[in-house]
């Protein structure tokens, strides 16, 4: 009863959460809600029916339920007893009834109580089959009247009949919980042994069919446990079965092995493992395959179709950049004044005027091998940044510097213009190989790339990688999910190790599953709309303000993004910067927290609408030319459920005001429009160095493109910060401007969360990127699972 | 030294004789040649021989007169001694001074050609500079590559008039249009000759001022100046005046300033444009629009941003000549004409706006809010009557309280107060710039967040509660 309960309560809340979403997101106007006609007896006053005796003429009164007192006087047949009734038909007035007046079946007065009519509705309502409406009549009678005659024979039917119609509609999950439940108030109702059977045998079917064997396993073992005598035969057949089929592919594996085919003898050892892992033997074979070929597969709902660990529009570009590159200083985390940075290969000083820098790179691993980096190449690559003709100039980091020199070849001694707040932050640069050495023979990654499917990536170790790694490295497989749910399933079945980013509604379900550890990464990402100021409305700040106004983001945020799960950090944001997340308020100090979100105000958007064409036809008549007509636009997005999702809602909220869109959906793993066919795009941006990244998310030669002059005098300004101080008032002051000017439209940020199998080991619980610690990371054989 | 006789000063005397209606002054600069002088060089090597000296120098006199014809006196000489190493060693670094320390009399005549030649193993330069002698100014230094010294005397006269710039006296302006008359034009009958200026030349004008004995006491470029050649009727030049300037050329400068402009051969090479503020030394304008101006129909195109250095490369167009405008913030601050390839950096000194920039950034953002506010408070308005006429005044009243919530005026002209405090700037203009933008928007809050609009619907739904009180 209480799974049947849940069942209706989930699908209760489902549909809450749909007809409140859609309430939101289409701003319509409600319309009131229609009474349902009161005509079922549920509804109506509770009444009972008295018969009178024949002196009375058998006269039947429908009254008011009784009192307690006066219910117990009739049952009783109390003699000389009066009772109190009101009529239905006449509720204002009150009379007194004799007892003894009352007509008698028996020895039993001839009265129906009105819990007797409701048993009577459920019991009519179970045998037609209508066990969904008979079983708010039960739910009614086992709260209000548990102890009616009858009750209990009611529910027992009534579960009988619903198992019956959930297994006749091939839902044979529920039709086992609702016989199970069945099962433990009365085995012997009619056939529930038998039935209960045969609905198992039909859901492990169903889940050896999908390939589901832990959950295949975990039923026979509790159909054992719990049911052996009488469902021995379901057992016996299914745990035969599996074993077979276990059988098969332990030797596929040992094939596979002795032929020295790695990949394929791993996957056929992890279905092997996954069917039934208590064959003999295979827990050694999977130990040995597992020893001599370690493989990790990440599931991953953005597919990279390139690596760079310095994009900050592109997730999965980011995410595997660090498997196949290494920078010369990476992020990884922060501290009290900013972001913290390591240098993969040495040491940084910093003198005490903040002048000079010295990095001092590690003998280790260098030697004769010729990719191995020395100061000479470090300083060709801060060189090539400063060089304006170069494919790596950095304007900010050729504003810094002033000058570089190599002592002692493995010593690099760089002169700045000005002391900086983060002169790490500027070096993130990529390490080169070594002039005469071919790029695909000399990654500095610890991966190097093997195969990119539209499904799958497949990366192995780099064998020059050295620094920093344990002995036994896996190879990593990345195997792309359209759909997040099935990825969180391939989690749960293990038939992953890991999935980069879960779906903040899941997060709660994951980390209630012992065998699977989920983790939060350090920062939050920023989600905005890029507005393309080509298209002249866009061009146009008043426009740009009303369409914040015309977006509900907090609703939008709650109902898609989070689907109502309340998750700490993420929140709606009123500029292109990561807000304090109430745990590390340090990241958030680009952040001005002064500067409120801009409301959700469907009229004040319109009515600004009107204001920036206004404006529009004004510049064209200026010009002699027609006023721009209101284009479609067209707002292009990273194929991604949420995010689809999320833009679906943008395009119907603003339909209202007067604008149409039509979206577009980018190619899986592509997050830019470099044709500028998109007059708005989603990005969802990892700005977690603002003091930096600021520049390559705003500057004119950004990922925004922006041309506004205030946006560039605040990111100049930004460059010349000498203290943290001076940057932290510039970045509140680039926060304002592009709030004002709607340089970004800002939607929300989202803290993420990723998910790994406990045997996946040395993983950081609040990592930056997703592979930080990978060289520490190690895939123990997974242990049995019953 | 080899000598262009001078038969052509028949010639030249024969039309100033015609021409009996132009003044004496006028006649001669038209109706006389250039009088050239060229130094030739040969650096110390085997193939460059006393034979080859006199090669060379025969080439230049011989093909001057067929090319130049009358346009040109020149006369070729080994360069004196002291010049001669001089020359070969660094021929882009010799100064006037160094020219007259060699030879008093060398700026007697028009035009000095300083002509080296090197040898080195992958064959032989020829490299030849113009010395215009009237405006004391330096051409740039040609360059041509010879494989076979058989070649050099050819090459070297090629070089000589590749370095040749056209001279002009300004003889008049009015507005943007100066009228000019070409040095030696009368004696130019040939239109494919080198000495000739056409429609669409570009000319630099330079100013000299003369002591009492006619000698230079100044000699200056008018800065972000040029001269495009509209027509040319025989010597007479009409050109518009492309300038930065409000009145570049002055002809009323008395019988001692003279207005010239030379005609200009840029390489093609991008000129780098450095912007650095006015009044600081060498403080780079970074973020700087520069825009280009098509000169024949007047669009402009965003050519870019400076960048922390304060430059920006200006690429070569057909045109040769560019009107390049800086704008900060749709601010016009200079109009620079330039012609790239003609120097490779030039610095323009321009205000320091950044502080006017974020000024109007700050008011600007100030008006993007009260723009809002206005909005939102017509918007409310519309709805709280809209309650009153449905008679349901307690919406009216939760609308009217927040209503009452939204920035006043007050509030704004507080910000705007509290905000240009922020800006003092030493410069007038700027400073008159910004409180111009202050004082307007102060302006417009007085004007569009008027109180009366709050008071005025209060009196309403006072009204109608009242109404709604009295009737039964």
């Amino acid at each position: 009863m209480k799974q049947h309960a849940a069942r209706n309560a989930r699908a209760v809340g489902r549909i809450v959460g749909i007809s409140l979403a859609v309430s939101l997101l289409v701003c319509a106007h409600a319309a009131d809600a229609q009474d349902e006609p009161a005509t079922r007896i549920l509804d109506r006053e509770p009444f009972d029916r008295i018969t009178l005796d024949a002196a009375n003429g058998n006269t039947v009164l429908d009254v008011l339920s009784l009192t307690p007192q006066d219910r117990a006087a009739v049952t009783s047949l109390k003699p000389g007893a009066k009772i109190r009734i009101r009529l239905l038909a006449q509720t204002d007035k009150e009379f007194e009834l004799a007892v003894s007046s009352i007509a008698k079946e028996g020895n039993l007065p001839k009265v129906i109580f009105f819990e007797q009519f409701i048993l009577h509705e459920a019991d009519q309502l179970v045998m037609q089959g209508k066990t969904d409406a008979a079983f708010e009549y039960i739910d009614f009678l086992l709260k209000k009247y548990p102890n009616t005659a009858g009750l209990e024979q009611l529910l027992q039917a009534y579960l009988y009949t619903d198992a019956g119609l959930q297994f006749r509609a091939q839902r044979y999950d529920e039709a086992l919980a609702i016989l199970e439940e069945l099962y433990s108030q009365n085995p012997e109702y009619r056939s529930t042994a038998q039935v209960l059977g045969t609905v198992a045998d039909k859901v492990i079917e169903g889940n050896v069919g999908g390939q589901n064997y832990t959950a295949a396993r975990k039923l026979i073992a509790r159909i054992d446990q719990q049911y052996r005598e009488q469902q021995q035969a379901v057992v016996t057949k299914w745990q035969q079965q599996l074993t077979q089929m276990a059988a098969a592919k332990r030797d596929e594996a040992r094939r596979f092995l002795d032929a020295e085919q790695s990949r394929a003898a791993r996957d056929a050892s992890q279905q092997m493992m996954d069917i039934w892992p208590a064959i003999e033997g295979a827990a050694e074979l999977f130990a040995e395959i597992s020893r001599r070929y370690p493989l990790m597969v990440v599931g991953v709902t953005q597919p990279a179709l390139s690596d760079d660990p310095r994009r900050i529009d592109n997730w999965a570009a980011r995410r595997t950049g660090r498997l196949t590159e290494r920078l010369l200083f990476e992020f990884i985390g922060y501290g009290p004044e900013g972001g913290q940075y390591a240098c993969p290969l040495g040491t940084l000083e910093t003198s005490e005027d903040g002048l000079q820098l010295t990095l001092r790179l590690r003998r280790s691993g260098t030697g004769s091998d010729p990719t191995s980096i020395n100061g000479y190449d470090i300083s060709r690559r801060l060189l090539a940044s400063a060089d304006p003709s170069s494919a790596e100039y950095q304007p900010a980091w050729s504003q810094l510097m002033a000058g570089v020199r190599v002592q002692d070849v493995m010593e690099v001694q760089i002169d700045l213009r000005r002391p900086h707040v983060l002169p790490p932050a500027l070096m993130q640069m990529r390490l080169e190989p070594a002039p005469g050495v071919a790029a695909d023979q000399a990654g500095f990654g610890p991966y190097v790339l093997q195969e990119r499917t539209e499904t799958e990536t497949r990366f192995i170790r780099n064998a020059r990688f050295t620094a920093g790694t344990t002995a036994q490295r896996t190879e990593i497989e990345e195997r792309y999910f359209a759909d997040p749910r099935d990825a969180v399933e391939a989690l749960r079945r293990g038939e992953i190790d890991a999935l980069d980013r879960i779906p903040a509604h899941q997060t709660e379900r994951l980390q209630s599953d012992a065998s699977l550890f989920v983790g939060q990464y350090e920062l939050p990402t920023v989600h905005l709309l890029v507005p393309n100021t080509k298209n002249s409305h866009l061009a146009n700040r008043t426009f740009r303000r009303a369409l914040v106004y015309g977006i509900n983001r907090e609703a939008i945020l709650n109902a898609i993004v989070l689907r109502g799960v309340s998750a700490a950090g993420s929140r709606v944001v009123s500029g292109p910067f990561p807000a304090g997340d109430g745990q590390n308020e340090a990241l958030a100090y680009a952040y001005d927290e002064t500067i409120l979100p801009r409301p959700y105000d469907p009229q004040l958007a319109f009515t600004l609408i009107q204001l920036a064409e206004q404006e529009l036809a004004a510049v064209a008549e200026k010009k002699g030319e027609k006023p721009p007509p209101r284009p479609t636009f067209v707002l292009g997005h990273p194929a991604d459920d949420t995010i689809r999702a999320a833009c679906d809602a943008i395009v119907k909220q603003l339909e209202p005001i007067g604008i149409q869109c039509t979206l577009k959906e980018l190619p899986s793993g592509v997050t830019a429009d470099p044709s500028g066919e998109c007059d708005l795009l989603y990005v969802e941006a990892a700005m977690w160095e603002p003091a930096v990244d600021a520049r390559r998310l705003l500057a004119a030669d950004g990922i925004v493109k922006s041309e506004d002059p205030y946006v560039g005098l605040a990111l100049r300004q930004l460059d010349v910060a000498k203290n943290w101080r001076d940057a932290r008032l510039r970045l509140h002051e680039l926060h304002r401007m592009t709030h004002s000017e709607v340089t970004v439209i800002p939607l929300w940020q989202t803290v993420n969360h990723f998910a790994a199998r406990t045997t996946l080991r040395g993983v950081a619980s609040r990592p930056v990127a997703f592979y930080q610690d990978v060289e520490q990371w190690q895939v123990a054989p997974r242990p049995l699972q019953e | 030294m080899l000598c262009k006789q001078t038969a052509t000063a028949a010639l030249a005397w024969s039309l100033l004789v015609l021409s009996a209606g132009t003044s004496g002054a006028q006649s001669v600069w038209e109706y006389s040649s250039y009088d050239v002088r060229v130094w030739v060089a040969l650096a110390p090597a085997p193939e460059l021989t006393e034979r080859l000296q006199q090669d060379v120098e025969r080439a230049i006199a011989q093909q001057a007169e067929v090319v130049f014809a009358a346009a040109w006196d020149a006369k070729v000489a080994a360069a004196a001694p002291k010049m001669h190493s001089e020359m070969i060693a660094a021929l882009d670094l010799i100064t006037v001074e160094e020219v007259t320390a060699a030879d008093e009399n060398a700026l007697r005549g028009d035009k000095l050609y300083l002509v080296v030649i090197n040898a080195d193993p992958l064959g032989f330069s020829v490299r030849a500079r113009e010395l215009d002698c009237a405006t004391h100014t330096w051409g740039r230094v040609i360059e041509r590559r010879v494989r076979q010294p058989a070649h050099i005397p050819n090459e070297s006269f090629l070089a000589v008039a590749e370095a040749f710039s056209p001279l002009v006296r300004i003889e008049k302006t009015k507005e943007k249009i100066a009228v000019a008359r070409l040095r030696a034009g009368g004696l130019i009958v040939r239109d494919e000759s080198p000495a000739l200026i056409s429609p669409g030349d570009v000319l630099r004008p330079i100013v000299r001022t003369n002591d009492r004995l006619g000698q230079p006491r100044g000699i200056q470029p008018i800065p972000w100046t040029f001269l495009r050649v509209n027509s040319r009727r025989a010597a007479e030049l009409e050109c518009d005046i492309h300038s930065g300037l409000r009145s570049p050329i002055s002809t009323r400068g008395g019988r001692r300033t003279e207005n010239f402009a030379l005609g200009v051969h840029p390489a093609d090479q991008p000129t780098e444009l450095k912007l650095q503020a006015r009044g600081t030394e060498s403080q780079p304008l970074a973020g700087y629009e520069i825009y280009s101006q098509n000169l024949e129909t007047s669009d402009a195109e965003l050519l870019g941003l400076t960048d922390w250095r304060g430059t920006i490369s200006v690429p070569p167009t057909e045109q040769r000549l560019r009107v390049l405008y800086v704008k900060n913030g749709g601010q016009l601050l200079a109009r620079l004409p330039l012609v790239p390839g003609l120097e490779p950096q030039q610095t323009a000194t321009v205000a320091d706006d950044a502080q006017r920039l974020e000024a109007e950034g700050v008011v600007t953002s100030l008006q993007n809010s009260f723009m809002d506010t206005v909005a939102q408070r017509q918007v409310m308005a519309v709805r709280i009557r809209k309650r009153i006429t449905e008679k349901k005044l307690d919406e009216a009243d939760k609308l009217l309280a927040e209503m009452r919530t939204l920035p006043t005026q007050y509030d704004y002209s507080r910000m705007l107060d509290q905000q240009r405090q922020r800006f003092n700037s030493a410069d007038r203009n700027t400073q008159a710039k910004i409180d111009v933008l202050f004082t307007d928007t102060r302006l417009a809050v007085s004007k569009y967040l008027d109180p009366s609009l709050i008071d005025g619907l209060t009196r309403e739904l006072s009204q109608a509660k009242n109404q709604a009180a009295a009737t039964p």
